[in-house]
Parts: C-alpha cells; sequence; structure tokens
C-alpha cells in the first residue's frame, strides 16, 4: 500500500538537489563585478599618464600642452636639469615600483592629426614624423616611445591610460601602458 | 480502502519544491541588494570614465591652445543665424568642416565615441548647441574651458583651401550683436565670456 513512497523521494530528492547545483552555479557570477581584476594597474596607469600630462612635461595651469623638449629628454631616457623629473630610470621618474612594467607612446602627426609615431629632431628641436628616415634619423634623433628598462614578468592584463595632448603645438596622443 | 499512507504519496516531493523555493527566491534578494550584475546591460566602467574625461579635457586644452576653438565658435553665417554648414541645432551628422572638427573626428568618431559641445555665454540668449549627436547615455562625462571673446575679435571663414579658417574683415561686435548668437555683455572692449562644454559618452 505504500506503492509511491520510493518514487515520491527521489522526485523530490531531485527536484531539491537541482536547485541546490542551480544556485551553486549561479552566485559566483553575482560576485564577479566585484573581485578585483587588474586593479593596481588601473591605478598607475591612470595615474602615470595624469602626472606626465598636468605635472612632469607641462607647467603649472597649462595641463596637457607639453614641453617637446622636455617629453623628448624623458623618452629618450636623457638627463636634463632644466626638467621636473629626478630619477635615472623610468619608473623611478615617474615614481613607479619596479616590479610594474609600464610603455609610454605619443602618436600623431604634425600638422593634421594622425596616428603616427612621432619623433624628435634634436637638431632643428621639432616635432617630426617617425616613419620619415629623412627627417628622424635613427643615430641621433628620439623616437618619443619608451618601456621600462628591466621589462618585468608579463601578467595577464594589461591597462591602457589615453590622453589628448599637444607637444611643441602638434595634437597627439599620450599611450600609457601598464603591466 | 484507502490507507492513509496512500494519500501521503506526494509529500516529499511537494516539501523538496517548498524547499527549491525558497533557496531560489533568497537567490533573487540577494540580487536585489547589487546594483551591477553580469546581467544588467550598462558601458559603465570608471576607468572608461577617467578616460574619456581627461581626453575631453586634453582636446579642449589643445583647441584653445592652438585657437581652433575660438575660430570654429566664430566660423558663423550671422545673417542665416547658424553654424557655417549647420542647421538651427547646430552640426548633426559630422563635425564641423575645420581644424577643430577634424581634431573631434580623429579623436572621437574614429574611436566609437559620441559627443555633444554646447556654448554658453551670458547675456539674453543663453546657448546654443555647436554639435548635437542626441541624449547622452547615462555614463556620459563631461569638461569645460572658458574663452574671452572681445570686440574686436574678427569673424572666420574658409577664404581657401588649407582646411584652416582664416579672419573675415569684419568683427564680432560688428556681426554678432543683431543675431541670436552671442550678445555683447560688457560696454567696454570685452564682448563676452564664452563656456564651451563637451559631453562625451560611448555608443
Amino acid at each position: 500500500m505504500r506503492g509511491q513512497t520510493t518514487l515520491d523521494f527521489a522526485t523530490g530528492a531531485s527536484l531539491f538537489l537541482l536547485a541546490v547545483l542551480f544556485v551553486f552555479a549561479f552566485v559566483p557570477g553575482i560576485l564577479s563585478p566585484f573581485t578585483a581584476t587588474a586593479q593596481e594597474e588601473t591605478v598607475t596607469a591612470n595615474r602615470a599618464a595624469d602626472v606626465l600630462t598636468k605635472d612632469l612635461l607641462a607647467s603649472p595651469g597649462e595641463s596637457y600642452l607639453l614641453d617637446g623638449e622636455c617629453t623628448a629628454v624623458l623618452l629618450g631616457g636623457l638627463v636634463d636639469p632644466g626638467c621636473d623629473f629626478r630619477g635615472s630610470t623610468l619608473n623611478a621618474r615617474l615614481g613607479i615600483a619596479d616590479e610594474q612594467s609600464i610603455n609610454i607612446t605619443v602618436r600623431g602627426s604634425p600638422g593634421a592629426g594622425g596616428d603616427e609615431l612621432l619623433c624628435w629632431n634634436t637638431t632643428t628641436q621639432t616635432i617630426v614624423n617617425a616613419s620619415s628616415s629623412a627627417r628622424c634619423s635613427v643615430s641621433t634623433d628620439i623616437r618619443l616611445t619608451r618601456e621600462t628598462d628591466s621589462l618585468a614578468r608579463s601578467s595577464g592584463s594589461v591597462i591602457t591610460a589615453r590622453r589628448i595632448v599637444a607637444i611643441d603645438g602638434h595634437t597627439a596622443t599620450m599611450e600609457v601602458r601598464v603591466w | 480502502m484507502v490507507s492513509r499512507f496512500d494519500q501521503r504519496g506526494q509529500a516529499a516531493t511537494l516539501e523538496a519544491i517548498v524547499a527549491a523555493l525558497i533557496l531560489l527566491s533568497s537567490v533573487v534578494f540577494a540580487l536585489q541588494m547589487t546594483a551591477v550584475t553580469p546581467l544588467s546591460a550598462s558601458t559603465s566602467s570608471q576607468h572608461i570614465e577617467n578616460q574619456l574625461e581627461a581626453s575631453a579635457e586634453g582636446l579642449l586644452a589643445t583647441a584653445v591652445e592652438d585657437g581652433s576653438l575660438k575660430r570654429a565658435l566664430l566660423f558663423y553665417n550671422n545673417s542665416t543665424n547658424v553654424f557655417v554648414g549647420a542647421d538651427n541645432d547646430g552640426y548633426n551628422a559630422r563635425p564641423p568642416n575645420n581644424t577643430f572638427g577634424e581634431t573631434l573626428s580623429w579623436a572621437f568618431d574614429d574611436r566609437g565615441i559620441a559627443y555633444n559641445i554646447y556654448v554658453e555665454y551670458s547675456g539674453s540668449n543663453t546657448g546654443r548647441n555647436l554639435y548635437y549627436r542626441g541624449e547622452p547615455s547615462d555614463n556620459a562625462v563631461a569638461a569645460t574651458t572658458t574663452l574671452v571673446v572681445m570686440d574686436e575679435t574678427p569673424m572666420y571663414h574658409h577664404a581657401d583651401d588649407d582646411g584652416v579658417l582664416e579672419p573675415r574683415s569684419y568683427t564680432v561686435s560688428q556681426a554678432l550683436p543683431n543675431s541670436s548668437y552671442i550678445p555683447d555683455a560688457s560696454p567696454g572692449t570685452l564682448y563676452n565670456i564664452v563656456r564651451v562644454e563637451v559631453v562625451v559618452w560611448r555608443i
């Protein structure tokens, strides 16, 4: 007379287990927006871009208007006491820990807006296009891109910060990548 | 004869359904507490908003520095009362045909970023749209700058084909006071102070 009890228990237990499994599979997805991903790199990239465009390479009150010579000194790894940064390595000049790697690239195109790498011609002291070897000599002129001197291990995520700047009157973008 | 066990044939199933409902409703309750879930549609990201805001600030700073913003503001037809090549609501389809417009298109249009540009000034008419693309999204950011326009500042137009605007033969104080654009706000040599606001958002 208790013929249905076994079936009843099987249905009930499997229904309940299904619900438990669904909850366990679903809840971690709810929390994923709050788990930290590349938080340190995000802050570093943004802060480095701000420091570069508002402080180290620009005059006070003239944010985003970069000094061409100091930009070339920084990205060429040279030394010039007239510029605001101290230290010898790129990381030290930006105040970034050595564990992090950084890449700074200035792109634009003299005259009109473009996306080509820019170059500082040390003879004429002007911004030129890096693709023209006549105007941007490989040996003496400075291409406006630089990476951390000793690259640290590569981690999964690279965070990019972009700024629109005027470098010696030329509109350009400065991209700061941190990983 | 009906046994009492036969009448309890579905008790365990009903109990399991009730238990599952309690579990699921607690998950739904927990979902209500979080503003952002993987399932909510949003383009919000604090990092991207920071980048857009800094880009807009940098764009305005460079456009003020090279004078292209002021030239674009005074690229105005005072007889038809619109920006040259625009309609009453400013430019819509593409940015203005001048250096400032080229910079805008290079900085934003090429990267799938939408933007509005509002011009505000003191006086009877409060403001105009220089460029209007539509209602900004909830995650839009803004950057502003201020420009001083003097009485003897010239109006601008295209005199040759180089894409850069050239000054006209007449000044703002001769051209604009009777238009619906910037009024003369000061009896002295100052004409008006113009506030330019760029609102940027991802599409």
